[in-house]
């Protein structure tokens, strides 16, 4: 007990008396939570930026577009003269979609046909085009049928459609898109500065001491020093960042304490072993800061883990990411019952022991009989 | 010619080190090659497909039925669960084994029939954005079609053919450029750049922050005679044709991926500008380092600036409406004009004179932090206190 609260205590003081293990492991978590999400901040993707093509030039295509200026979905820039010269302003981004009155839109309408509207967005920005656009063309639908319907009311008995489908997102309920990718950023961020840190750390004491050589004790304490921090991230984020971005959360608390606590666990010893490989300092912060975006999409939080190849999958497991992301956007913004993270959590407790059981042994073997070899200088 | 044999000697001895050091040898060649071809496995599925969703079906109708079999046929979706009420489907939306759940309450076929029209409810995920709302589209089709056929069938059959007409005016949802709405080479044309860009910025500071760490700097630069633009350019060079080469072959990946040939001279541009990107970035990188002097900070500065560039570039979430600090940020980052430049010149065959803008603004990233980088790291070569910072 006195080795393990001797070296928690000393690896706290390295912590804090280094000034790069410092400004990774607290510094870049506060400038990370700042700045990350403010690529998000207005959240909800409004007012896609439009050109019209109005080729009918009739009263009821004017009173369209006049109603369009009032919409809040879309912002009409203007009214082109051709398709080809609407093509030319989404080329150079001045606008992302085109809306296409066609020929003959009043007359569809005045002879009790249907009147087709046809709007474009850019195929380039696919996401973008996804989010904007579906909530344009709603509102465009809902405005040009009023618009018709007002003008067209002689022309006889409107049957509204038989089946109506009223469509409710689940969680993450204002749709923001930045509530559906920072919770997953954060835990990441949370893995990634506890990987360099600890890394930072191992590599300053192999480059003073030639070789890493802890007891079990010892080593459990600079585990637990890490996680104690590790585990004030993740609640820094949890709790304080995603109440400032009022993201949603809180969704099962005593879930996201026992998950959260499981995979500081699992990145904890994860960092443990792969620490140990690194000899300098700066090695891990080239390492981690290009993989850190392939380990996001890996985890399938922003790609259906249904359309992933199965061997890759099972590969991605073995990052503590995999199971941590999800296990915490699932407590956290879906409210799951721990049940309905069981999966997570068991992926989460093995790699913990598989790591562990790794750390061990790396940290325990002894100098004179292998050299320890560091492929990573 | 001493500056040719300034670049030259600097050019060998950044390949003497590489081949050296296994590690730096790594960042710059099979690990950035491994992340591209791991991401480009994860995408291969092309398209999500068959996306499972529950059915809550409380109606038990000739229609409802009629709904399941249209969700069923849909290829983006498999009714994988028919659960007995909504609160049962969502529980298993939570357990992530749904992203949609299609709520049929009951009496809908008696409501259609007696009154015109009938509701049913789509529950998606939106905190799985991509595929919630891809199923929810799908499921969106499919009840449209329904819809189509039960106003043609049963409400004409109540009311008489005579009163039938459609929604007054249909808005036709369309994309241009991407017609197939391939996620893969959408996002794939986003990542393969942002991981190349960013694994040079890495290894650019690398290459640079290590001669003032390790103070070698001096002996470095003399055997470059002293000529201080040519040594930073031949120390540049074994990356920046590495990471070129890689930059084409992601490039070929995406047009074979989407199938239809590229012409040269779009070719050519692309080429050009992914060259200037990553000359952008090595300007970049000896910025950071002639700035901090010290290659810890150095990275970190490099990976807030290029590792969150797809967040800042506007490419996967739009802009417009966006705080001024999100857009002049995103404004500053070469990878945001080289995005522009692909899509005009991959997606949508733009003229030469739209690109000129992006390239341009790729070039003065170039000029301005490559100027004031060299001057800056110039003083710390010269400056022994600028070495060995930790």
């Amino acid at each position: 007990m006195n080795r393990f609260s001797e070296s928690f205590s000393q690896t706290l003081k390295t912590i804090f008396s280094d000034r790069v293990a410092l400004v990774t492991l607290v510094g870049a978590v506060i400038l990370y939570s700042f700045f990350y999400p403010a690529a998000y901040r207005h959240q909800v993707a409004g007012q896609l930026p439009l050109v019209v093509v109005d080729q009918d030039h009739s009263p009821m295509s004017r009173e369209l577009q006049r109603k369009l200026t009032a919409l809040r979905a879309v912002h009409v820039l203007g009214v082109v003269g051709s398709m080809e010269q609407a093509r030319q302003l989404v080329e150079r981004g001045e606008v992302e979609a085109v809306l296409l009155i066609p020929a003959n839109f009043q007359r569809d309408i005045l002879r009790v046909e249907q009147g087709g509207l046809a709007l474009f967005g850019n195929g380039t920005l696919l996401s973008r085009a996804g989010l904007s656009m579906q909530g344009a063309a709603q509102a465009i639908r809902a405005f040009a049928q009023e618009a018709a319907l007002s003008q067209a009311q002689f022309a006889g008995l409107t049957a509204g459609p038989a089946l109506q489908l009223i469509e409710r997102p689940l969680f993450n309920t204002a749709l923001g898109y930045g509530s559906a990718i920072v919770p997953g950023v954060a835990a990441l961020i949370v893995q990634q500065t506890l990987l360099v840190g600890l890394a930072v750390v191992a590599a300053t004491r192999r480059e003073r001491q030639g070789k890493l050589q802890v007891s079990l004790p010892a080593l459990c304490g600079i585990a637990s020093a890490f996680a104690m921090i590790g585990m004030f991230s993740l609640l820094y984020f949890s709790g304080f960042v995603f109440w400032f971005q009022d993201y949603p959360r809180g969704g099962n608390l005593i879930g996201l304490l026992l998950a959260g606590a499981l995979f500081i666990a699992s990145v904890v010893s994860f960092a443990l072993f792969f620490g140990s490989f690194f000899r300098t300092r700066e090695r891990a912060f080239q390492l981690l800061t290009i993989t850190s975006l392939p380990m996001f999409f890996l985890s399938n939080l922003s790609w259906p883990v249904e359309a992933s190849p199965e061997y890759l999958v099972r590969i991605a497991q073995l990052l503590p990411s995999t199971p941590g992301i999800n296990a915490m956007v699932k407590l956290n913004q879906m409210g799951a019952r721990l049940a309905e993270v069981s999966g997570e959590l068991t992926n989460m407790a093995l790699l913990t022991v598989l790591y562990g059981a790794l750390a061990i042994r790396r940290y325990r073997r002894r100098e004179d009989q292998f050299s320890q070899r560091s492929p990573l200088d | 010619m001493p500056s040719l044999q300034a670049f030259l000697s600097s050019a060998r001895r950044e390949c003497r080190y590489l081949l050296g050091s296994p590690s730096d040898l790594a960042l710059a060649t099979w690990i950035p090659c491994l992340l591209l071809l791991l991401m480009a496995w994860l995408f291969s599925g092309g398209l999500p497909r068959e996306l499972p969703i529950a059915v809550v079906d409380l109606d038990r109708s000739t229609t409802s039925r009629q709904l399941v079999r249209q969700l069923e046929a849909s290829p983006g979706l498999k009714v994988s669960e028919q659960a007995r009420s909504l609160s049962q489907a969502l529980a298993l939306a939570r357990e992530l084994k749904i992203y949609a759940v299609v709520h049929i309450p009951a009496g809908t076929e008696a409501a259609i029939q007696r009154g015109g029209s009938g509701s049913v409810f789509s529950y998606y995920n939106a905190s799985y954005q991509v595929a919630g709302q891809a199923a929810a589209r799908d499921i969106d089709s499919a009840v449209q079609a329904l819809a189509i056929e039960l106003t043609a069938t049963e409400v004409g059959m109540i009311r008489g053919p005579g009163a039938l007409r459609a929604a007054p005016v249909a808005v036709q949802l369309s994309v241009l450029f991407n017609p197939s709405r391939s996620y893969e080479h959408f996002l794939l044309g986003l990542i393969f750049p942002a991981i190349l860009h960013l694994a040079m910025c890495v290894a650019m500071v690398g290459a640079f922050g290590r001669e003032l760490r390790d103070a070698t700097v001096r002996p470095w630069l003399r055997e470059a005679h002293d000529r201080l633009l040519p040594a930073l350019l031949g120390k540049m060079t074994p990356y920046f044709v590495l990471f070129s080469l890689y930059g084409v072959a992601s490039l070929l990946w995406l047009v074979l991926i989407r199938g239809t040939a590229m012409a040269a001279d779009e070719m050519a541009l692309l080429v050009l500008g992914q060259a200037l990107m990553y000359l952008a970035y090595a300007a970049l990188a000896l910025l950071f380092v002639a700035l901090t002097r010290n290659m810890v900070t150095a990275l970190s500065v490099a990976g807030l600036y290029a590792g969150t560039s797809m967040a800042f570039s506007g490419a996967t979430f739009p802009l417009q409406g966006a705080p001024w600090f999100t857009r002049v940020w995103s404004e500053l980052l070469p990878y945001t004009a080289y995005l522009k430049l692909q899509g005009q010149q991959l997606e949508m065959g733009s003229a030469l004179t739209v690109s000129l803008w992006p390239l341009a603004t790729l070039l003065l990233f170039v000029l301005l932090a490559g100027v004031v980088g060299a001057v800056l790291y110039g003083r710390a070569s010269r400056d022994p206190s600028a070495w060995g910072l930790r």
